[in-house]
C-alpha cells in the first residue's frame, strides 16, 4: 500500500477507535477513578464496545508505526491534525454533539500549531529508526 | 477528580509512558521482525524495565481517558491530545536540551490557545 494510503488508514482507525470508545462509554454510564474504582472499571473493560474500540485504535496506531519507519516524522506529522476535525465533524454528525464557534476556532488553532511544529527543520542528525508516536 | 483533571491526567501519563517507551527501547537497540521468532523479540522488549513502565503507564492513562470520556463529549475532549505534542517539546527542551526553534515555540502556543478555547467554551 502507498504511504499516503497507510497513513489515512491509520489516522481513520485511530478515529474510528475513539468513536466506539465513546459510545461503550457511554453504555457503560459515569466512570470515576476514586474508592469505588474496581466497581466501575471493570464493567468498562469487559464492555464489548469498549474493547473494540481499543483493538481499532491499536490497530490504528500499528500503521502509524508502519508509517513512520518509511517517511520522516514532519512528512507524516500534519497528516495526524487531521483526525481533530474529523472528530469535531464526527462528533457533531454522528453523537449530535454541538459544533459551536470556538471549537472550530480551536480546532483550527491546534492544527495550524501541530503543522508548525512539524515544519521546522531537525537540527540534531536523526537517529536511525522512527522517533515513535505522540499521539 | 474533576473530568477534565482525569484528561489532563491521562495526556501526561501517555506522555511519560512514551518517554519511558523511547528510553527503553534507546537500551534494547534496533528491532528487526524478519529473521528472529516474536517470541525473542518480545523477551529482549520485556528485558528492560522501562519498557514495563512505559506500558503500564500506558494502560494507566487509557483507564483515565475512559473515565474522562464517560463524562465528557468527544469533540469537546479530543482535543487535549493535542497537548502531548506540547508536553514533547517541553520535555525535548529540558531533558534532552534540544533547541526549540521560534516556529516551534509559536505551534506551542497555537495548540495550548486551540485547547485554551475549547476548554473555555463549554
Amino acid at each position: 500500500m502507498k504511504t499516503l494510503g497507510l497513513i489515512l488508514l491509520s489516522g481513520v482507525l485511530a478515529v474510528t477507535g475513539q468513536f466506539i470508545l465513546k459510545l461503550g462509554m457511554a453504555s457503560v454510564g459515569p466512570m470515576t477513578l476514586g474508592v469505588d474504582t474496581l466497581a466501575t472499571v471493570v464493567p468498562a473493560v469487559v464492555n464489548p464496545l469498549v474493547v473494540l474500540g481499543l483493538l481499532v485504535y491499536v490497530s490504528g496506531t500499528f500503521f502509524w508505526l508502519l508509517v513512520l519507519s518509511r517517511v520522516d516524522l514532519s512528512y507524516a506529522y500534519p497528516f495526524a491534525s487531521l483526525n481533530y476535525i474529523v472528530v469535531l465533524l464526527g462528533s457533531w454528525l454522528l453523537l449530535g454533539e454541538q459544533l459551536s464557534l470556538v471549537r472550530m476556532v480551536g480546532v483550527l488553532s491546534i492544527c495550524l500549531g501541530v503543522w508548525a511544529i512539524s515544519r521546522t527543520p531537525n537540527r540534531t542528525a536523526a537517529p536511525a529508526g522512527p522517533r515513535g508516536s505522540v499521539r | 477528580m474533576t473530568p477534565v483533571a482525569l484528561t489532563l491526567s491521562s495526556v501526561l501519563l501517555g506522555v511519560v509512558g512514551q518517554l519511558l517507551l523511547k528510553a527503553g527501547m534507546g537500551r534494547v537497540g534496533p528491532l528487526r521482525l524478519g529473521g528472529t521468532s516474536a517470541v525473542a523479540v518480545a523477551r529482549r522488549m520485556f528485558s528492560v524495565p522501562q519498557v514495563w513502565g512505559g506500558l503500564s503507564l500506558y494502560g494507566v492513562a487509557m483507564l483515565f481517558w475512559l473515565a474522562a470520556l464517560s463524562r465528557l463529549e468527544l469533540s469537546y475532549v479530543y482535543p487535549f491530545l493535542s497537548l502531548s505534542y506540547v508536553l514533547i517539546v517541553l520535555a525535548a527542551r529540558l531533558f534532552l536540551r534540544e533547541a526549540v526553534s521560534p516556529t516551534r515555540v509559536a505551534g506551542v502556543a497555537a495548540i495550548c490557545l486551540g485547547v485554551f478555547l475549547i476548554a473555555r467554551g463549554s
